[in-house]
């Protein structure tokens, strides 16, 4: 662990986004108020003792709902994450051993997916399932899929030709016990950075697809969601505008140095190239 | 030097035309195909959400038949896409226009939208990446890849909500929103775009700016560009004579790749700034169950990415044979 932490990258994005799951998971058991309680007595106040990120037009405590948000963020990133790496080094694992058939129509597949423009397939496909945030996980992972099976099929090629896998061959292992414990143990590195990278695209996939009104519903919290509702309100309260997207940013920022930290890390081959 | 024959490579890139080319139409029918089915998934009958609640079935019906939607799914789709060859994109059931008129006209926002964003992004990335690679590890460069790290993280509709709420809610300098239209008034036009071009633009620029530097380093380590510094040439003639017109093949690569994700990332700006391009027409028509505005539309837009795709591709191959002979 001691060279990751060496790694300034590694170290900013695990402080940044240890802070954003941190506020999450506080978020599960305490907030200074209930984030969705409405009050009308104090809507569109600006910061203050009582609230720290002032409230919302309906009196919501803004903080609260960050901190909520912050839970949907990270699910979203979670499971559409678990989606395309799943599904993708399933595929990835298939086509890069069979490299005739299969490999050609899950890559000409992939590529179909891949060149599709993902914020538009996201918007038809919550519209078609209609909104809400399990849809538009779903919608992020499906686009998730044909990143993680190229990546997986494009480590593991160099992988199968290695002296090692002979050796396990010739010893007698099956391919899928090749696969499973020499393959993909060699691959994981790549794929570790790559989810790290998309976990934080997702972030800002989600946010996108809530201000649209097609993510996270009301009177749940979600930051693209709080944006959408501060567009009308930008002139008296300000700060409604600003704190929802600060946090997404952070969040986006934090994972984007994890995975770039991660990535230095563990293939010292890059920051070479990059000097 | 005195062979005149053709270059050992044109049969290897005539190959590679024909293949890509192959690709590039059965997509572009894999395409329509995803999107013709997935129109016809969305739940709700486009008749019945025209005429409304109040409906009779016989009225639903005729208006069905009228549409063409009690034909057979592979009548219909194969009906619109000779429609399609033939220019033809058909009436929206909506507006009651012709959805060729509508696209034009969108595409008069969307278009020159996305050219500013794509101008923006280039006028700020590039002169940023040059100046950040050659001042490597010094606090210039560290700027540029801090300014990179964070316009990655900003998401282009906060971006959007933000110069709103500085230009045109604070400052007064320009509207919040909307669009005049260019025969109306062309400067109020484009001022109403600026600040939509410059949120869409500024991620690109980001991506761009960390990809100048990138490949401008990766090229001041090669050994010609030690040649020419030690023939004792000029350090500004090395690096924008020698260094940066290799190191711009792969920027412009990502850039052409970049326009298609600019259209589509439209969609969200429009809806930010109340324009009304092809990403609020899509949006809008997608709510409304306009069926054939947004398969027409999405067609449009997914083809216009695929289209340029193939098109970088090309240059690619042309620009680096390797790619060609793999």
């Amino acid at each position: 662990m001691r060279r990751f932490f060496r790694n300034r990258n590694f170290l900013i994005g695990f402080i940044i986004s240890s802070i954003i799951v941190a506020g999450a998971l506080i978020s599960l058991c305490y907030t200074p108020y209930d984030p969705t309680t409405m009050d009308i007595h104090h809507r569109l106040e600006a910061p203050s003792h009582a609230h720290w990120l002032g409230t919302d037009h309906y009196g919501r405590d803004v903080l609260s709902r960050i901190m909520q948000g912050a839970v949907n963020s990270i699910i979203v990133g979670l499971v559409a994450v678990s989606i395309g790496m799943g599904f993708g080094v399933f595929l990835g694992s298939i086509a890069g051993y069979d490299r005739g058939i299969a490999d050609e129509v899950i890559m000409r597949l992939s590529d179909l997916l891949y060149g599709f423009p993902a914020v538009l397939s996201a918007i038809l496909i919550t519209a078609v399932f209609g909104p809400g945030i399990v849809i538009s996980m779903m919608a992020i992972g499906v686009f998730y899929i044909p990143i993680f099976a190229r990546l997986t099929r494009a480590s593991s090629l160099s992988v199968w030709e290695r002296d090692y896998i002979t050796a396990a061959r010739a010893a007698g292992r099956t391919d899928l016990s090749t696969l499973v414990r020499h393959v993909l143990p060699n691959i994981m590195a790549p794929l570790i950075v790559q989810g790290t990278i998309q976990f934080a695209v997702a972030i800002l996939a989600e946010a996108g697809l809530s201000y649209l009104g097609l993510g996270t519903q009301p009177p749940q919290a979600s930051w693209g969601l709080m944006l959408q509702e501060a567009q009308t309100f930008m002139g008296t309260a300000p700060g409604l505008a600003i704190f929802p997207g600060l946090a997404i940013a952070l969040a986006v920022l934090g994972f984007n140095l994890l995975g770039d930290g991660l990535r230095d890390t563990l293939d010292p081959r890059l920051i070479q190239a990059r000097r | 030097m005195d062979w005149k024959g053709p270059p050992p490579c044109a049969s290897g890139m005539t190959t590679y035309l024909i293949k890509r080319f192959i690709v590039l139409i059965l997509t572009l029918l894999l395409v329509s195909m995803v999107i013709f089915v997935v129109m016809r998934i969305i739940p709700g009958d486009p008749a019945e959400i025209i005429l409304g609640i109040q409906a009779t079935p016989e009225a639903v019906a005729a208006l069905r038949a009228q549409l063409g939607l009690d034909r057979p799914l592979t009548i219909q789709y194969i009906g619109w896409l000779s429609e399609l060859v033939r220019g033809d994109m058909g009436q929206s059931i909506n507006y009651g226009v012709s959805i060729a008129g509508l696209v034009v006209q969108r595409l008069a926002v969307t278009g020159p939208l996305t050219l500013m964003a794509v101008l923006f992004s280039v006028v700020i990335s590039v002169p940023l990446g040059i100046y950040a690679a050659t001042h490597q590890n010094r606090p210039g460069d560290y700027g540029v890849m801090l300014f990179s790290q964070v316009g990655l993280a900003v998401p282009a509709f906060w971006a959007g909500l933000l110069l709103i709420l500085l230009f045109a809610v604070r400052l007064h300098w320009f509207a919040s929103g909307g669009f005049p239209g260019w025969s109306r008034s062309f400067w109020g036009s484009m001022k109403s775009l600026l600040l939509p071009a410059v949120a869409l633009g500024f991620i690109r620029a980001a991506v761009l700016a960390r990809l100048t530097r990138s490949s401008l380093l990766e090229v001041l380590r090669e050994d010609y560009i030690q040649t020419a510094r030690s023939k004792g040439l000029a350090e500004r003639v090395v690096i924008y004579k020698h260094a940066f017109r290799n190191a711009v093949i792969p920027v412009l690569t990502i850039l052409g790749l970049q326009i298609g994700q600019l259209m589509a990332g439209a969609i969200i700006i429009e809806q930010v700034f109340f324009l009304p391009g092809l990403g609020r027409l899509v949006y809008l028509a997608i709510n409304q169950r306009d069926l054939p505005v947004v398969q027409t539309v999405v067609l449009l837009i997914a083809s216009v990415i695929v289209i340029v795709n193939f098109l970088v591709d090309l240059m690619y191959a042309f620009l680096d044979p390797r790619i060609r002979l793999d």
